[in-house]
C-alpha cells in the first residue's frame, strides 16, 4: 500500500473553521515554540458554518457572568448544566468578541467612536394590542447583547494564524484518530489519519495533542448546515471517547418546502388551516427564542387534521428586526454579509409559492464530552466548537443554539480559546508519542477505502436520502415516543447493514460513505440515549412521558463498549455548584 | 439540480471558487486551470463561489425542487 504523507506536529487541530482557528492561535500564543498544524477537509478561511451564518455574536455587555448564568439556568438550561463551564463561558464572552476583532483585523461592526455596535435580542412579550398583535419590549432585560461580524472575517483569521506560524494542510479530511497504549493510564490519542479529498492520498499525522474542531452532525438536511456530517464524532467514538447530551439534539428551524431557508419568529404568526393562531398562546412572557412547545404544536395540529400550517409573515413582530440584522445596512454596516444574505433571501423567498411552513431538521448533534478545560475523556484529545457544545453540558436542557442567538460563534471562540492552551500545555508536558502505530494506520485505510472495492450499486447520496427519512420527522426526533423511536432505531440498524453495499468511484464518494457511516452512528447514539430519558425536560420532549421525572437532574452518558453504543446515567452534582434550584 | 455555469472566457483561473465551496461541489482541473462542476446535485446554493469570484465568471441558479429533502417524511 502507498504510505502517503507523514507529518509530525506538537498540536494537531482537526477542522479549520472558527473553533479550530481559535484553538490553533491560542495554542501557538501559549507556547510559540510548539508546532501547531491545522488540517481541514476543504479550505480553511472559506470552509465551515462560521462562513455561512448570520455573523451575529453574543457578548455580555454590562451584565455579570453570574446574572447570565442565573437567567440561563432558570429559563433555558433548567439546572441540567455544568455550572463551572457555564460560568467560564459567560466570563469569556466579552473577551471573545475582542479576540475576533483582533484576529480579523477589525471585522466586528463598530460605531463612529470605535465601540462595538450592539443590539438586543428583542423577543420578550409584554402584551397584546386590541387587534391581537404582540407587543415587545425592545429593551429587554436579558443578560446578553449581540455584535455583528462582517462575514469575510474567517479569511483574515486564517491569515493571522499563518503569521503566527500555524501550519495549514487543506483538502485533507480526517477519518480516524490514532491511539497508543504506552501511557500508564490507558490509551492516549497520538495523531490522526486523513485522506486528500481530491487525490485520495493518505496523510498520517502524529501529534502530542489533538484538538477536534470539525463540527457536529446535521444530517445534511438544511442547506447551510450541510458541511456538518459528524465524521469527528464517529472518529472519537471509535477511539473510545465519552459523550453526553446525545438526546438533547436536534434543533429545528421553521422552513418552507419551496426553498428551505429559515423563518425566524414563526411561532408568533403560526396558523392552522382553520385560521387559528396556534403559536402565540404557547409563548410565555419570558421567551428566550424558538420554542420547542410550538414545534410540538405543529405536530399535534397536523395529526389532528388541521394542517397544513401557515406562516403569516406580515404578523411576525420580529420581521423588521430580522431584516435589519441580516440583510440591510439599517443597523450594521457589513456589505459582504448583506450580499450573502441578500442572495440567500432573494433566491429563496422569490421562489415561495405559498405560506405553508414545516419544521426543518437543523440537527446540531454535538455530544463529545469535555470538561471545563475542553479535555475529552481521552488523554491527549481536546475539543472545541460545535462538536462538543452538548457534551460540555454548559447550556443544559436545550438544543444548540441554546435559545440564545449568537451562541455558536461565541461558544466556538470560547472553547477554542480554552482548548488551545490546554492542548499546548499537555503537548509540552507529555511530549511526542514514541510508539509506532503502523498497524492502526493500515486498519484505518482498509476501512476507509473498502467502498472503492465494493461491487455495491448503492450511491452515497441514496443512503443520505434514506437516513434523512428517519431523522427529519418531528415525531421521531423532537416529539418522541418509545414506539416511534424503536422503529426508527430498527431502520437505522437496517441501514447500517446496507453500508457495505455503497460503492465509491472517487475520493469524494469515499468520504460520502464515511459520512454516511458517521450519520448512522450518530442516529444510533441519538435514539439509544433518547430511549433512556424517560421524562420531558426542557427541549427534550416525550409524548409518552410528558412530565419531568421526580428524580434529580441527571445527564446521560454514551460510551463505546466493545463497539456498541452503551448508555448510562450520571447525576448532576448540583450541591457542588454555586446556584441551586 | 442547481445550475452552475462558468464563463471560461472571463475565468482567470484564480481558484477562488474551488476554495470557496464548503462541500466539494467544485473540483479543479489542473491542466485547463479551470473549475470543474463535479457534483452539482450536492450544491446547497450558498452562493459563496459566485460572491467571491472577482471576475464574475461563475453563476449559480438554485433549484429547490430537486433539493434533497425527505418531503414525505416530515411528521
Ligand atoms: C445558516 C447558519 C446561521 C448561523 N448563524 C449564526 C449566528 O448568527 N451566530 C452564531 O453565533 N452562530 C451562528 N451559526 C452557528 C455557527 O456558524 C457555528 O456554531 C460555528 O461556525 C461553529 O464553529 P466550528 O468551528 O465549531 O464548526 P464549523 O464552522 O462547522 O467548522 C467545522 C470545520 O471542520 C471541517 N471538517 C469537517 N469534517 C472534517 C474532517 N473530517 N477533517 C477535517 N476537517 C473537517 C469543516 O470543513 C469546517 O471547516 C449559524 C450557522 C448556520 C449554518
Ligand atoms: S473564482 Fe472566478 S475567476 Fe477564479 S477560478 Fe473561479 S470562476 Fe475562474
Ligand atoms: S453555491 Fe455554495 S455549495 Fe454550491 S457550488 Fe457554490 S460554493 Fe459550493
Amino acid at each position: 500500500m502507498e504510505t502517503g504523507e507523514r507529518l509530525a506536529t506538537d498540536v494537531l487541530v482537526v477542522g479549520g473553521s472558527i473553533a479550530g482557528l481559535a484553538a490553533a492561535i491560542t495554542a501557538k500564543e501559549a507556547d510559540p515554540g510548539l508546532q501547531v498544524t491545522v488540517v481541514e477537509k476543504y479550505t480553511s478561511g472559506y470552509s465551515g458554518k462560521a462562513n455561512r451564518g448570520a455573523g451575529i455574536m453574543l457578548i455580555l455587555g454590562e451584565h455579570s457572568p453570574e446574572e447570565f448564568a442565573q437567567f440561563y439556568l432558570k429559563h433555558i438550561g433548567l439546572y441540567l448544566n455544568n455550572q463551572t463551564t457555564l460560568l467560564k463561558y459567560a466570563s469569556m464572552l466579552n473577551s471573545g468578541a475582542e479576540a475576533i476583532e483582533k484576529w480579523s483585523g477589525g471585522k466586528v461592526d463598530k460605531d463612529e467612536t470605535g465601540k462595538f455596535r450592539t443590539l438586543k435580542w428583542a423577543s420578550r412579550l409584554i402584551g397584546h394590542r386590541e387587534d391581537g398583535k404582540a407587543i415587545f419590549d425592545q429593551n429587554v432585560p436579558y443578560p446578553w447583547t449581540l455584535v455583528a461580524i462582517e462575514l469575510d472575517y474567517m479569511r483574515e483569521v486564517r491569515k493571522y494564524a499563518r503569521r503566527l506560524g500555524v501550519k495549514f494542510v487543506d483538502r485533507v479530511g480526517v477519518v480516524d484518530l490514532l491511539t497508543t497504549e504506552a501511557a500508564q493510564d490507558g490509551p492516549r490519542v497520538c495523531g490522526a489519519v486523513g485522506f486528500d479529498i481530491d487525490t485520495g492520498k493518505q496523510h498520517v499525522f502524529t501529534a502530542a495533542a489533538v484538538v477536534l474542531a470539525c463540527g457536529n452532525q446535521c444530517w445534511r438536511v438544511m442547506p447551510m448546515w450541510s458541511c456538518a456530517r459528524g465524521e469527528g464524532i464517529a472518529a472519537a467514538f471509535r477511539a473510545g471517547a465519552k459523550f453526553a447530551n446525545c438526546e438533547y439534539a436536534p434543533f429545528y428551524n421553521w422552513t418552507s418546502l419551496d426553498h428551505f431557508e429559515s423563518h425566524m419568529g414563526t411561532e408568533y404568526a403560526l396558523y392552522n388551516h382553520k385560521g387559528e393562531n396556534v403559536g402565540l398562546p404557547l409563548i410565555k412572557e419570558v421567551h428566550p427564542d424558538i420554542s420547542a412547545e410550538v414545534l410540538v404544536e405543529w405536530y399535534k395540529q397536523v395529526k389532528a387534521g388541521n394542517g397544513p400550517l401557515h406562516y403569516r409573515e406580515h404578523e411576525n413582530p420580529l420581521m423588521p428586526y430580522l431584516t435589519s440584522v441580516l440583510a440591510s445596512r439599517a443597523v450594521h454596516d457589513r456589505p459582504y454579509a448583506d450580499r450573502f444574505w441578500g442572495y440567500l433571501f432573494f433566491n429563496a423567498f422569490s421562489q415561495a409559492t405559498n405560506d405553508e411552513v414545516i419544521p426543518g431538521l437543523v440537527g446540531e448533534f454535538n455530544p463529545l464530552w469535555v470538561d471545563e478545560n475542553m479535555a475529552t475523556s481521552l488523554p491527549g484529545l481536546f475539543a472545541a466548537g460545535d462538536i462538543c457544545v452538548g457534551g460540555s453540558r454548559a447550556w443544559g436542557a436545550v438544543a444548540q443554539p441554546g435559545r440564545h442567538r449568537g451562541s455558536g460563534i461565541a461558544f466556538a471562540t470560547f472553547s477554542g480559546r480554552v482548548a488551545g492552551p490546554s492542548a499546548a500545555g499537555f503537548a509540552k508536558e507529555v511530549g511526542a508519542p514514541t510508539e509506532m502505530t503502523e498497524a492502526q494506520v493500515g486498519e484505518v485505510s482498509k476501512r476507509f477505502q473498502a467502498p472503492a472495492r465494493s461491487k455495491g450499486l448503492l450511491k452515497p447520496m441514496q443512503m443520505v436520502a434514506e437516513i434523512q427519512k428517519v431523522m427529519q420527522p418531528l415525531g421521531n426526533s423532537l416529539y418522541r415516543h418509545e414506539e416511534r423511536m424503536r422503529a426508527a432505531l430498527a431502520r437505522v440498524e437496517e441501514l447500517k447493514t446496507a453500508l457495505p453495499e455503497i460503492g465509491a468511484e472517487d475520493p469524494h464518494q469515499l468520504f460520502g460513505v464515511n459520512e454516511c457511516s458517521a450519520m448512522l452512528l450518530c442516529s444510533e447514539m441519538f435514539f439509544k440515549a433518547s430511549l433512556e430519558r424517560k421524562e420531558t425536560r426542557g427541549w427534550f420532549i416525550r409524548e409518552d412521558y410528558p412530565d419531568p421525572s421526580p428524580e434529580g437532574p441527571y445527564w446521560l452518558v454514551v460510551e463505546n463498549k466493545e463497539g456498541t453504543v452503551a448508555v448510562s446515567k450520571e447525576r448532576v452534582p448540583l450541591e457542588q455548584y454555586p446556584f441551586q434550584r | 439540480m442547481a445550475n452552475i455555469i462558468v464563463n471560461r472566457e472571463l475565468c482567470n483561473g484564480c481558484k477562488t471558487c474551488f476554495r470557496a465551496c464548503f462541500i466539494d461541489v467544485i473540483k479543479w482541473d489542473d491542466q485547463a486551470k479551470k473549475p470543474v462542476i463535479a457534483y452539482p446535485e450536492e450544491c446547497v446554493h450558498c452562493m459563496y463561489c459566485e460572491i467571491n469570484c472577482k471576475e464574475r465568471a461563475i453563476k449559480v441558479s438554485p433549484d429547490y425542487q430537486s433539493y434533497l429533502f425527505p418531503r414525505d417524511s416530515i411528521v
